[in-house]
């Protein structure tokens, strides 16, 4: 718990039907927590996320459920972060909903995380209710990658999408990958920092395998990579100089640089898969981990202290230490009482607590959970 | 208090800044900020942007049994979701629910069937209207009662103008009050009376009883009395005062605009056009997708689509799908504005 750089609080948004929950799903299969794959479609239990029933017979998802998750990287030796390099990342998941009509369950999920995944499907491209998930991540200035789904599907296309990205929503968005075959050959990604190709094998593509890039593709990622380093080298003076000189930025250097264009709001990494064939989801796990802010580094938490002269700013620092602060951002009401979505912005909560609302002045003291 | 993993719950003993988690048995409202220290009673973190609803639609149980269920599930739905409002028209004494679209009320009065088992009946969706003002005008009024016994007295002076964007504090926020009072002309114990006076009056406009909104108020000068002034007679003079300068101010009615994308193909794409050109639709631009689909956008007013989707699917054979939310508030043209007033009297008129 004590480990605040290698936490991520993310959300994954994205417009209806463009394989969101799916790409949930999946996350939640690498990550360990489930077992087995549903999906939102068709017989069995339906996918984890979507437990309303409801959702279930509608196959979208209304109420957005959170879910935490360890990321160990591709092989469970750990991946290396430039900020918490260690075994594994903590992933605080909000999975929302599609549909426009609960954008609140979008703007509350936004309001309190830190990072996030904006969905898009390849075939499709940025539909209005990309325009305004987008908008909204931009009022709560929340860092963002790409994720093109449904790189299988007939007219799918990488550089499309990521053109749609700079022209419609106006992102400075850079392919981080290029696409290992195409439409329903779509076999993998090649990794334009590392250069090596990244497969999927396994029933459910839980297997990562790292070859060279194709002799075919080697012309082509070249250039991507280029057009690449281009955009990214410009987030760090050090690198962009040594750049200009001509010497190749190491991978370190490389991931630096997308880190700080993440943070500035001023990048947007594109990767690619298809959450459905279980393609391209463990890169995106990597690139969550390395370069979206941990709640550490993340420059949002400010608070509104009142006074006799009137409302003023306050910075709420993440440290353990601090008194307690922390904010309910969604509410359920069960069968056994009210159940309290909160982010924590300063301090510790322990059980047993006595805690106040500050709006009402009540006291409360925290509870277990009784089935 | 728990960790959530979609719907299994894990108890944990304790959690740090930087993390989510649950608390179980507490009772507040979304955007409530919790502290340990009661000295820390006056921080609050900053809220999150909620948008006002455009449609509402009554809603009705079958008798005194499913009012009991319908209400008990009303009051979660409104308590989990800030969007979802419920409330009885003082009018007609029905109660009435409001939300995003017609999909986001569907769901709820669904909800209500299925979870609570209440069985109830809901009005044709309307659009919520608002009205605002268009221009800058002053006020001055001086509310004085003094027939024996305890007095009121109490001037207010000033200007009401439009609220645009740039002035406000928050994207949502749809009144502003500017204290000018300098020197004590109203003493500063009654300045909080004479904002709540005038906010009082943002419920209801002057040409159809429809909330306000983007108004703001600069109280400037003003007088009192030793004895006869009081919290009450400046809430009544800021209240007529209001109402004075509203009625010079050029009112107008505001009608929801929805931002409509419709995927058709091509061959409908003059149907679409045509449809929604009529619907009042402002076409923004089409363009066509990988698919060989065409995309139209367009802004059309919330009143003119009722019924759309019925609309779409006849008149493509069933191709065409649409999206839309919610755009913005403008005026609605004259002659809307007209049959906006006259209908609404005409409701008013019959609830009494």
């Amino acid at each position: 718990m004590k480990n605040l750089p290698k936490t991520r609080n993310i959300g994954i948004s994205a417009h209806i039907d463009s394989g969101k929950t799916t790409l949930t799903e999946r996350i939640l299969f690498y990550c360990d927590m489930i077992h087995k794959i549903e999906d939102v479609r068709g017989g069995g239990g339906g996918a984890k996320m979507d437990h309303m029933e409801l959702e279930k017979e509608k196959g979208i998802t209304i109420t957005s459920a959170a879910t935490t998750v360890n990321w160990h990287g591709y092989d469970k030796n750990g991946i290396s972060c430039t900020e918490g390099d260690g075994k594994s990342i903590k992933i605080n998941i909000i999975d929302t909903p599609g549909h426009v009509d609960f954008t609140v369950e979008v703007e509350r999920s936004l309001r309190v995380l830190d990072g996030a995944v904006l969905v898009l499907c390849s075939v499709s491209g940025v539909q209005a209710q990309s325009i305004t998930v987008d908008r909204q991540m931009k009022r709560y200035s929340v860092p963002r990658l790409a994720f093109l789904n449904k790189m299988d599907r007939m007219g799918a296309g990488a550089e499309k999408g990521a053109k749609e990205l700079r022209e419609k929503l106006h992102h400075n968005a850079v392919l981080m990958q290029i696409p290992i075959g195409a439409e329903e050959n779509f076999d993998g990604v090649v990794d334009l920092i590392t250069k090596q190709a990244i497969y999927f094998d396994g029933d459910n593509g839980e297997n990562v395998r790292i070859e060279d890039c194709p002799a075919d593709l080697v012309e082509l990622m070249e250039e991507k990579r280029a057009t690449m380093i281009d955009e990214v080298a410009a987030f760090d003076d050090e690198v962009m100089e040594k750049y200009l000189e001509g010497e190749e930025p190491s991978e370190e250097e490389l991931h630096k640089c997308v880190r700080a264009g993440v943070n500035s709001l001023e990048l947007t990494p594109v990767y690619m898969g298809s959450a459905f064939k279980n393609k391209g989801v463990q890169p995106l796990l990597n690139a969550v981990a390395r370069y979206l802010p941990s709640p550490v580094s993340c420059e949002k938490s400010t608070g509104i202290k009142a006074t006799k002269e009137g409302d003023v700013k306050i910075k709420l620092d993440p440290d353990f230490e601090k008194p307690l602060v922390c904010m309910a951002f969604k509410i359920t009401d069960e069968q056994f009482g009210q159940l309290t979505y909160t982010r924590i912005y300063q301090g510790t909560l322990n059980k047993g607590e006595t805690i106040y609302n500050t709006r009402t002045k009540k006291k409360f003291v925290l509870v277990e959970w009784l089935e | 208090m728990v960790r959530m993993n979609s719907n299994d719950r894990e108890n944990i003993d304790s959690a740090g800044a930087g993390d989510i988690i649950a608390m179980v048995g507490i009772d507040c409202a979304s955007g409530d900020t919790f502290v340990a220290d009661d000295n820390l009673l006056n921080v609050s973190c900053e809220g999150m942007h909620i948008p006002i609803p455009v449609i509402e639609l009554s809603i009705r149980a079958k008798d005194k049994d499913q009012q009991a269920k319908m209400s008990k599930g009303l009051s979660r739905f409104r308590k989990e979701d800030p969007t979802f409002h419920v409330f009885t028209d003082e009018e007609s004494g029905e109660t009435r629910i409001a939300g995003m679209g017609e999909l986001h009320l569907e769901i709820y009065v669904e909800r209500l069937k299925r979870e609570y088992q209440a069985d109830v009946e809901v009005g044709a969706p309307q659009v919520n209207y608002r009205e605002t003002i268009r221009e800058e005008a002053a006020f001055d009024y001086t509310h004085k009662k003094q027939t024996g016994g305890s007095g009121q007295f109490g001037q207010v002076v000033g200007v009401i103008r439009p609220l645009t964007d740039d002035k406000k504090e928050r994207e949502d926020q749809n009144f502003k009050f500017n204290n000018n009072i300098k020197g004590g002309s109203i003493p500063s114990e009654f300045i909080g009376a004479c904002e709540k006076g005038f906010e009082d009056v943002m419920d209801k406009g002057p040409l159809a009883a429809f909330p306000l909104i983007d108004v703001e108020v600069e109280l400037n000068d003003g007088k009192y009395h030793d004895v006869d002034s009081s919290d009450m007679a400046f809430r009544i003079a800021s209240r007529q005062a209001m109402r004075q300068g509203i009625s010079k101010a050029s009112a107008v009615i505001l009608e929801p605009f929805m931002q409509v994308q419709v995927e058709t193909p091509e061959e409908f794409q003059g149907f679409v056009i045509g449809d929604l050109s009529s619907r009042r639709g402002l076409i923004q631009g089409s363009e066509s997708n990988s698919g060989g689909d065409t995309i139209i956008n367009a802004q059309v007013p919330l009143s003119e689509m009722f019924g759309y989707s019925t609309d779409l699917r006849s008149g493509s054979a069933g191709k065409a799908s649409y999206s839309m939310e919610f755009a913005e508030y403008k005026a609605c043209p004259s002659n809307i504005q007209e049959s906006v007033i006259k209908a609404r009297e005409e409701k008013l008129a019959k609830e009494e």
